[in-house]
């Protein structure tokens, strides 16, 4: 944000363009109003303007794009470089003097960015000092040479050279050989160091570097081509086809420096592809970490996360020491509310784009968060689910337990009673109205204890528990008033949770059936297939069931679904009621 | 006749030895649990055994099948508070001789099982 606010209103960038842009005015007015006449519109007089501009305009774009490189502003003192070379046409001496003592400095000026992109900034001393020497060649080769010899070609037309010492053309003509044999290891020094950081480059920068080198190919290329020519004393240097050809490739090169800035602004556009990759659910195959070092191009990057405890743990848990910077490798650590909780560990070279590598960060930042938050309800959601289910089995446990209290209280004491008055009735043979009497009694008494087990069946069936699910549906199915065709896959016992859950599904149909639905007949299907037990409860009545309040369906439905499963009522009015259960069996 | 009755409800044993007995049956024994009723039976040597199905240390299917699998075993009928259609076919795998509910116990139901074949 700072970077940005900056680059609004600098008074430099403003300035040069501004000085670039009177340069292009003065020379314009200067080519109209010479004293020869005015020039003739042609690729060699309006070219510079063009040349200039794409200067001018790519400065100003890259370096709004990029504030924090300085090659936007070493594009604008190039376009400024190359405006005041190209004033050479105009009479005015000091204008003229200026002119051609700047010579080709624009030319140091791309090879300097050519070493320093896309910073701006030169890596090492020996680079610097290789920047120098070739800024010292420029030196001698227009102002050294120009003080002791007028420029040849177009000395006899133009006005004085103002910087003329003395005409010696032998000192000029030494020093422009001395510059030309000097040009060889200097260019062989600029294609290393090139090479060089071709090779050290991080996949993000190295995109870009590839256009820049076009730049740097068409300039050199330019340069070496004009210098051959010139050095063969063809003419075609200063053909027409000649100049089209130079302007064109001329204005390449700005451009081509540009678009470099612009692919690592592209870098940071990809970025935004990384946030929605990483906002959406990753393919459980590509971790974290994998993703992001397929987006920074850096294989190696390493994702560290901080315990609470301070320890760090790597991508696989594995407790590992604290990342920190070693060499070729550097350290970006992720914090939240102050506390650091992960940290990058990535090639050093990424250096080079830490509006990257801050955006990564962020993005990581983001993604760890909201896994983090993933796998906590995750894992709340697993408590939630593992207590529904001990719910339901408590609950089952609780019916197994009343069901046996029954069984062995009230029952047994009612079983006895009956025996006792078994007993009574055999020794009271012969007295009639004593036996009707207690006749009566034993039949309310069997009716109690048919009750008594009904309840007790209710509760929890003990058909269920000894013989399993087919035998319990199967009873069920016999004391159904109704006929009932099963269909029932006989298979190896399932939990006893399970179980219980299929079989109360059954009965509870059972019961509406028998209680609301005035059918003629059931049919009862239990299946089970790939770990899937289903239940389907079908008959022919009047429908109109549906889960609701007060109904029993209703903690069926909640029975089911805390086991993972579904329940679903269809029964269309005067349609029948279908029941569909579905239980995970593990 | 002669009768072990295996039950661990006391109140029942002694309900069950008095319908037995005054129905013409001579009670030798009883037991409390799977354990007990086999060294009695495999003691006593009875005619019939009136079994209880559910027993505190194992279930009276299982007791039934070992008092059963001798050459010379013992008629033996089960009994359970609950009812036949509780057990299913577990009753009619095990060797007993048939079931009946212990509130519809009588000494002439109990002797019609026993005579019947098993």
């Amino acid at each position: 944000m700072t970077s940005l606010s900056q680059a609004t209103y600098h008074p430099l960038h403003i300035g040069l363009t501004g000085l670039g842009g009177g340069i292009l005015i003065a020379t314009a007015i200067g080519l109209a109003t010479s004293n020869r006449g005015p020039f003739p519109v042609s690729v060699i007089t309006v070219g510079p303007f063009f040349v200039t501009s794409a200067y001018l305009v790519a400065g100003w774009v890259g370096w709004k794009r990029r504030p924090d490189s300085r090659i936007g502003l070493m594009l604008l003192i190039a376009g400024v470089l190359y405006a005041a070379e190209n004033m050479a046409p105009i009479d005015w001496a000091p204008l003229f003097t200026i002119s051609w003592l700047t010579g080709n400095f624009y030319e140091n000026v791309v090879g300097h960015m050519l070493l320093a992109f896309p910073s701006g900034r030169l890596r090492n001393q020996g680079e610097r000092l290789l920047v120098i020497a070739f800024y010292a060649t420029g030196v001698a080769g227009s102002v050294i040479a120009q003080m002791f010899e007028n420029p040849k070609s177009v000395a006899a037309i133009l006005p004085r050279n103002l910087a003329l010492i003395t005409s010696a053309p032998h000192i000029g003509d030494a020093i422009n050989l001395v510059t030309e044999i000097a040009a060889v290891p200097l260019t062989a020094a600029f294609v290393v160091v090139m090479v060089h950081h071709w090779r050290d480059a991080a996949s993000t920068t190295r995109r870009a570097l590839a256009t820049v080198y076009w730049a740097g190919a068409v300039a050199g290329g330019l340069i070496v081509i004009r210098n051959v020519l010139d050095s063969l004393g063809t003419s075609f240097t200063s053909s027409m086809t000649w100049a089209w050809l130079y302007t064109v490739a001329s204005i390449a090169v700005p451009i081509f420096f540009l678009l470099g800035l612009l692919r690592l602004q592209m870098t940071r556009a990809a970025l935004g592809d990384l946030v929605i990759e990483l906002g959406r659910d990753r393919d459980v195959q590509e971790s974290l970490r994998d993703a992001l070092a397929r987006r920074l191009g850096d294989p190696t990057l390493q994702l560290s996360y901080q315990l609470p405890d301070g320890s760090w743990i790597d991508d696989a848990g594995e407790p590992i020491a604290p990342p920190h910077d070693v060499v070729g490798r550097m350290v970006r650590t992720l914090e939240s509310d102050g506390a650091r909780f992960a940290a990058l560990t990535m090639d050093e070279r990424l250096r080079e784009v830490p509006e990257v590598v801050d955006a990564v960060a962020a993005v990581a930042g983001l993604a760890i968060a909201n896994d983090r938050l993933r796998a906590e309800v995750r894992l709340q959601l697993a408590e939630v689910e593992a207590s529904r289910r001990r719910i339901v089995g408590a609950a089952d446990a609780a019916r197994r337990k009343v069901e046996r209290d029954l069984h062995d209280g009230a029952q047994q004491r009612l079983v006895s009673l009956a025996l006792g008055l078994q007993l009574l009735q055999d020794h009271l043979a012969h007295a009639e109205d004593v036996e009707g009497e207690i006749q009566t009694l034993q039949g309310e008494l069997r009716d109690a204890l048919a009750e008594l087990r009904e309840l007790a069946r209710g509760l929890h069936p003990t058909i269920l528990t000894e013989e399993g699910l087919v035998a319990a549906i199967e009873s069920l199915a016999e004391r159904s008033n109704l006929p009932v065709t099963l269909s029932l896959s006989d298979e190896d016992r399932l939990p006893l949770t399970i179980e219980a859950t299929a079989y109360f599904v059954v009965a509870e149909a059972l019961t509406n059936v028998t209680k609301y639905a005035q059918a003629s007949k059931i049919s009862i299907e239990v299946s089970r297939n790939n770990g899937i037990l289903a239940i389907h409860v079908t008959d022919d009545g009047v429908g109109g069931a549906r889960i609701g309040a007060g109904s029993g369906l209703t903690g069926l439905l909640d029975r089911v679904a805390a086991l993972g499963g579904s329940l679903r009522v269809d029964s269309p009015v005067e349609g029948g009621t279908r029941i569909h259960a579905k239980l995970p069996t593990t | 006749m002669t009768v072990l009755i295996v039950d661990d409800h006391p109140s029942f044993r002694v309900q069950a030895r008095r319908l037995l007995e005054e129905g013409g049956f001579e009670v030798i024994g009883e037991a409390q649990d799977g354990a007990t009723a086999l060294e009695a039976a495999a003691a006593l040597e009875p005619q019939a055994i009136l079994l209880d199905i559910q027993l505190p240390d194992a279930t009276g299917f299982d007791v039934c099948r070992s008092l059963t699998a001798a050459a010379k075993a013992s008629a033996v009928v089960l009994v359970s508070s609950r009812g036949a259609s509780d057990y299913g076919n577990k009753i009619f795998g095990c060797g007993a001789r048939g079931f009946i509910s212990k509130a519809d116990l009588t000494a002439r139901r109990f002797a019609a099982l026993v005579e019947a074949e098993a």
